[in-house]
């Protein structure tokens, strides 16, 4: 049946040509500078979705008006914050994969850490 | 007809992936590390290869039914009679080591060994074991063991006295099993405490106490073939397997070959579409377009009129939400399912819908498993890891009864790549498995090749369906 490879052959093109006109993906940058403002329990301007590449270095800085403890997922990364102090991150981006960054004993995400491949 | 139909069907999938906004992950109850949505690249591939695959298939499968008659087996050893009291009481006591963790241990559910042993290592683990390595839970399953202990004791002290089990009504078929996993489901997706150790021992608990009773009533091998919510979910993914047990001896078979073997009894058709409703609505359920940027999502809409008109609890209403798209969900699998069979029943050769979704429900098998692995093969492998800690320290009291309770979570197993070569991989082959199944259902249930190959293009375009919907759950578009 010649037909058939034909018709598929098609159907993949069409496919990736539908794919590659969204192209031009965002690139993703190596170094991440971030901060993130807690203001009432919650994280200032909504949860940001913040991005890194693996192998870079996230830099992060988080305000807060209330004393808690921040906690970046899966990197099991814990840092105390007071009242109206500052917890400050600095850490390569090894492992990649969807983080939470979290207010722990709020259990307020604050901020979704993506570490793309 | 049908070609061009499929070819937009996955182009219009593509394209709601082109749009797509990263998903808010929420912060799950166990989970650590989160799969990253799957690259567009890999999207456009796996979609392409499903494809292809498929028009493949319909050109070159076999022209003869091959699973509809006895399979060929070959017997691989005989198992010992000891082996079944051994397995079974390993299970009991799994069992009541996890019952005992959940009511006297730590209320934290991470470091309590209740919630990763029901929701990870038995909930996610056994379908992966059961489909490599065939029905093991049935050696291992608790209250069936119970049973059988207890049956054997009566029988010892003059079993004469025992009444025979009450006849096992036609209707019912394996309904107690769709109400079993849909609670099941709805605790995991939809309760707000689902990690809670206290209540899911509790409900293990009552769990086993109602298949205890049940199998009393009816007796055991009927109820735990029919009832057993656990059994028949994890019996239904070992058919997929290369190695049966039955009767003391394991046989090897063709994979796949045992699904075609299964009883269509009522109910089936309904357990398939919970099963794959309720994993699909997982991935749903993390997406965009159900939370919406700043809980503008359905879900917050569905909330504010439960919680609005109804004046039900925020709380409250967000479960209410839930259990409405999680309805929906399921709702919506068996729809597609339903048009498939419709139209297929329009082959030709007059066969009723009814009877076309019992024979050819056998096909979803595949899908369900493909399912469940995309979802939750991240899950297992990260997740699973934490059992090495937990049963050093069931309890959460600081014991480290194995000298692993600082055991940590190496993330670093397996790259966020190999994870989705993993889930397309899982879509794909799942694909492949209900296309070949169905084929060779369609080959037995009409009189001739031509036909049967008609009625597979709409076959076709569900297992499409399926397989272009979970890469659109994958990618993040939803």
């Amino acid at each position: 049946m010649p037909r058939i490879p034909r018709a598929a052959l098609a159907a993949l093109l069409a496919v990736t040509a539908v794919l590659a006109g969204g192209g031009g993906s965002s690139s993703t940058p190596s170094k991440l500078n971030a901060t993130i403002t807690v203001e009432n329990g919650k994280p200032k301007g909504g949860v940001q979705n913040l991005k890194v590449k693996k192998g870079g270095s996230v830099h992060l800085v988080v305000t807060s008006d209330t004393a808690d403890e921040i906690h970046i997922h899966g990197y099991d990364l814990h840092k105390d914050v007071a009242k109206g102090g500052t917890a400050t991150f600095d850490f390569p981006a090894k492992i990649d994969g969807g983080f939470v960054i979290e207010l722990e004993n709020a259990k307020e995400t604050l901020a979704n850490l993506a570490v793309e491949p | 007809m049908s070609r061009a139909r499929i070819a937009v069907a996955v182009g219009a999938a593509a394209l709601a992936a082109n749009v797509a906004l990263p998903p808010p992950a929420l912060a799950h109850g166990l989970v650590g590390k989160q799969d990253l949505p799957i690259p567009r690249w890999l999207f456009a591939w796996a979609a392409a290869i499903v494809l292809v695959v498929s028009f493949i298939a319909l050109g070159t499968l076999w022209k003869r039914a091959r699973w509809e008659r006895d399979v060929p087996v070959r017997r691989l050893l005989r198992v010992p009679r000891l082996l079944e009291p051994v397995c079974g009481a390993i299970g009991v006591a799994i069992f009541a080591i996890g019952v005992y963790a959940g009511l006297a241990g730590s209320k934290e559910a991470t470091s309590n060994l209740l919630p990763t042993l029901v929701y990870v290592l038995f909930w996610v683990g056994v379908p992966f074991a059961s489909a490599l390595f065939g029905d093991v839970f049935r050696a291992f399953n608790p209250w069936l063991a119970i049973a059988r202990g207890a049956g054997w004791v009566v029988g010892r002290l003059g079993g004469d006295a025992v009444p025979e089990p009450l006849p096992y009504p036609q209707r019912l078929g394996r309904w107690p099993a769709v109400v079993g996993i849909f609670c099941f489901a709805w605790l995991e997706l939809v309760y707000t405490d689902k990690t809670n150790p206290r209540i899911l021992a509790a409900l293990a608990i009552l769990y086993c106490v109602v298949q205890l009773v049940a199998m009393s009533l009816y007796g055991t091998q009927t109820w735990s073939r029919r009832g057993d919510a656990f059994g028949v979910y994890f019996n239904l993914f070992s058919r997929l397997a290369p190695l049966h047990w039955r009767d003391r001896r394991l046989d090897a078979r063709p994979p796949l070959a045992g699904a075609a073997r299964t009883t269509p009894v009522a109910g089936t058709v309904a357990l398939l579409c919970v099963m794959i409703g309720s994993t699909a609505f997982d991935g749903f359920s993390y997406g965009t377009l159900w939370n919406g940027a700043n809980g503008s999502g359905i879900a917050g809409h569905l909330q504010d009129f439960f919680s609005g008109s109804l004046g039900m609890s925020l709380e409250h209403a967000l479960e209410a939400a839930f259990t409405v798209g999680l309805v929906l969900m399921i709702g919506f699998i068996a729809l597609i399912f339903w048009l498939g069979v419709l139209g297929m029943s329009r082959a030709g050769e007059n066969h009723h819908p009814d009877e076309l979704a019992r024979r050819f429900v056998h096909s979803l098998i595949p899908i369900a498993l493909a399912y469940v692995v995309a979802h939750y093969f991240s899950l297992l492998v990260y997740q699973g890891q934490s059992i090495a800690y937990l049963i050093c320290d069931p309890l959460g009291d600081g014991a480290n009864l194995f000298g692993t309770a600082d055991a940590s979570i190496n993330y670093s197993v397996i790259s966020a790549t190999g994870v989705w070569y993993v889930q397309v991989a899982a879509l794909v082959v799942g694909h492949v498995s209900g296309l070949v199944l169905a084929h060779d259902r369609a080959l037995g249930v009409y009189s001739n090749l031509r036909t049967a190959t008609r009625s597979q293009y709409w076959m076709l375009t569900v297992m499409v369906g399926f397989t272009s919907f979970g890469l659109y759950l994958l990618s993040g578009a939803a």
